[in-house]
């Protein structure tokens, strides 16, 4: 991990496989600031548009009314909290197997924005429930498993820095990202195997959505924008993680040649 | 329809939207203070020869 951070282009080996190919942390970085630019503009490109049809194109509901329009802020983030979970999971997976620094620093990067995500949908959750449910808060299988993705969020993050070793946090934290992986499913399909007081889904059904274009647009230009506001951040955070481990090597290095004994005058 | 008032549930969907913009901007925020941060650290660390002081080298990085 030391040599690769340092000198990220000796660990290539000649001829590697071409998946392996990013998992260089310079080539890695490379491919995410090239994208940058691209997610940061569809981001707000979509985010304009996205809140111009949910706030003045789209109808009120002829159940919620103008409730509905938190359907377009909540939804997208839920979405997003699982989507950042699965990302977590699948990198800290290819972290514990393979030993990527790249595979690692991506979860790193991604918690953050996962538990903001996951924050924004049980929040924004509770503020449609209580005109509508009239409660802000009930423990229902689909409330309670992802009120743990959040859990589950903040203990990933946690617990990578609880060690002073930090491979020995990273592989914690990676197995329990791992493990929490299980409550992906749950969280999907608690509501057709719960009866619980949230609604079964409406938009990714095997028939199609059973929403009316009106409300379908606003809710997926939001969604992009939520996905390429994830893209835009994770390539800044995963250049701070680089950063970080960089640092952490040159300072290694530099603390163990002033440790040497006849270089200290 | 009141833009604000939407209903009388105006409190709800505008508190919904307006934690969006603070969380999200917020999250936004704090990466690019940990990116500047970290290039800042990373290029006193590098700029400075193998040989110099320690601790000359990680204070320079904290400011």
């Amino acid at each position: 991990m030391l040599s690769q951070a340092i000198k990220p282009h000796a660990m290539q080996e000649k001829g590697s496989a071409k998946m392996h190919r990013f998992a260089n942390p310079t080539r890695f970085l490379g491919l995410i600031s090239a994208i940058k630019p691209w997610a940061t503009g569809l981001c707000l490109l979509t985010f304009a548009a996205g809140l111009y049809f949910a706030l003045f194109e789209s109808p009120p509901d002829y159940q919620q009314s103008e409730t509905v329009r938190i359907m377009y802020v909540h939804v997208p983030a839920a979405w997003m909290a699982m989507f950042c979970y699965s990302a977590l999971a699948v990198a800290s997976a290819s972290a514990l197997i393979w030993r990527h620094l790249v595979a690692n620093i991506v979860a790193r990067a991604t918690a953050p924005i996962g538990a903001a995500f996951t924050l924004l949908a049980l929040a924004t959750g509770s503020l449609w429930g209580k005109p509508m449910w009239g409660t802000w808060w009930v423990w229902d299988a689909r409330l309670t498993s992802v009120l743990i993705l959040f859990f589950l969020y903040l203990g990933y993050i946690v617990l990578h820095d609880a060690f002073d070793d930090t491979s020995r946090g990273a592989r914690a934290a990676s197995i329990l990202a791992v493990v929490g992986a299980i409550n992906v499913p749950i969280i999907k399909f608690s509501v057709d195997w719960w009866n619980t007081l949230h609604q079964p889904a409406s938009v990714v059904k095997l028939d199609g959505p059973a929403i009316h274009m009106s409300m379908l647009t606003p809710l997926l230009l939001m969604a992009i924008a939520y996905t390429a506001f994830y893209i835009w951040i994770l390539a800044i955070r995963v250049r701070a993680e680089i950063n970080t481990s960089k640092i952490r090597a040159l300072q290694i290095r530099r603390v163990a040649i002033s440790d040497v004994p006849w270089n200290n005058s | 329809m009141n833009f604000i008032d939407l209903d009388g549930y105006g409190f709800f969907i505008w508190s919904a939207y307006g934690l969006t913009a603070f969380v999200l901007i917020g999250i936004a925020a704090q990466s690019f203070r940990f990116q500047a941060r970290t290039d800042a650290e990373l290029a006193a660390l590098q700029v400075s020869p193998e040989t110099t002081n320690v601790e000359s080298a990680s204070n320079e990085a904290k400011e």
